[in-house]
């Protein structure tokens, strides 16, 4: 059947042969051509699903870890108490965001739910200009950013060292002043072995790993501690052997000590003629 | 000797942890300061009858602990203003505006 032009709108008035490609159907109605039934609402609702999905896809804000030194954090800053997430201290990134997807420019192409790109929901949605009706989310490009959960500072054997002894002067039975790497805890601080246990748990909470009964009895100096906590957690250090002495550094024999003498490794006598 | 002193400081230890668990401020401050007054009170005590029955007051006590915080982490409430983080107010001293009436 021959198709009739369209009374209502100007659009028949062309060729329909030339308007729409090949590919479209060649169903050329009676009436005003719209696209076969496309539920443009239901499009629109599962693009802005896709692009909740994609914002959320980063995942929570960082997670809230018990950073190396939460215990420590939280007597610092006594305004503070009960803070357990010390990473806001060491985090240089709180604010590092969720990634973005990076958009690819968006061509004709007619089915959103196929499409790369990514938007905003509070960008508007304007009409493609080919008078088709689709509704086409603006173009914007955006970068992925980095995203890091955690940075805490370098263990080393001077850093526990500090942390030990901080931990120990914000002790209310020890007297910040007295107290040295080599402070015994019975006989020079005075305290008994109720003490020495909120110590130990002190400590435990620091580093957040568990010290046996049996092993807590033996630490009795905070140099001790210390050095267990490098021990337990195979920090090493080179400028210190294991008992806290400053290491010798030996002199590295040289191989070719011998052949150096000898006179060899020199560089070929220049030819005379 | 060695191995009653060595319970009794695990005993210790295990109280405070779990006195730690509890999730109101009160029972948990309670819970913390009970244990270290009562080990501290009798500490020199010689007689070995009142150390057993005091021994046995303790677990029993630690017992008594681990059931109540399990109790209360089911049902908790809403944490106290002072366990919150926060700003601090600003008093008028500090805030060189007058004071609002």
């Amino acid at each position: 059947m021959r198709a009739q032009p369209c009374t209502q709108c100007s659009l028949h008035k062309q060729s329909p042969y030339k308007k729409f490609p090949r590919r479209q159907p060649k169903q050329f109605l009676f009436f005003h051509f719209t696209p076969p039934s496309r539920n443009v609402a239901l499009e629109f609702e599962l693009t802005t699903r896709k692009r909740e999905r994609l914002r959320n896809w980063g995942g929570t804000s960082p997670p809230q870890l018990e950073s190396h030194f939460p215990a420590m954090a939280s007597r610092i800053l006594p305004s503070l108490r009960g803070l357990r997430n010390a990473s806001q201290f060491f985090t240089p990134g709180k604010n590092a965001t969720r990634p973005t997807a990076s958009l690819y420019p968006m061509q004709n192409s007619r089915k959103l739910h196929t499409s790369q790109s990514v938007s905003n929901s509070t960008l508007p949605l304007c009409l493609n200009g080919n008078g088709r009706g689709l509704l086409m989310p603006l173009q914007k490009s955006v970068t992925w950013q980095a995203k890091r959960w955690m940075s805490a500072p370098a263990m080393t054997k001077k850093f526990i060292r500090q942390c030990v002894i901080l931990n120990l002067q914000l002790f209310d039975k020890i007297d910040p002043e007295k107290l040295t790497l080599d402070s015994h805890f019975h006989n020079d601080l005075g305290l008994d072995s109720l003490d020495h246990v909120e110590i130990i748990m002190a400590i435990e909470d620091e580093f957040c790993f568990e010290i046996p009964d049996m092993d807590a009895q033996r630490l009795l100096t905070p140099r001790q501690i210390a050095q267990y906590v490098c021990d337990k957690q195979e920090i090493y250090d080179e400028d210190e052997d294991h008992h806290g002495h400053p290491a010798e550094h030996h002199e590295v024999e040289d191989p070719w000590q011998k052949e150096k003498q000898r006179g060899a490794f020199q560089p070929p006598a220049p030819a005379h003629h | 000797m060695a191995a009653l002193r060595l319970h009794l400081l695990s005993l210790y230890k295990q109280m405070l942890r779990e006195s730690e668990k509890f999730s109101t401020y009160n029972f948990r401050m309670y819970a913390i300061r009970r244990t270290k007054d009562g080990f501290r009170e009798h500490r020199l005590e010689n007689d070995p009858k009142m150390q057993g029955e005091l021994i046995r007051k303790a677990e029993k006590s630690l017992e008594i602990i681990k059931r109540q915080a399990a109790i209360g982490q089911l049902f908790t409430t809403n944490k106290l203003i002072i366990e919150t983080l926060g700003v601090l107010p600003q008093s008028p001293q500090n805030s060189h505006s007058p004071p609002t009436a």
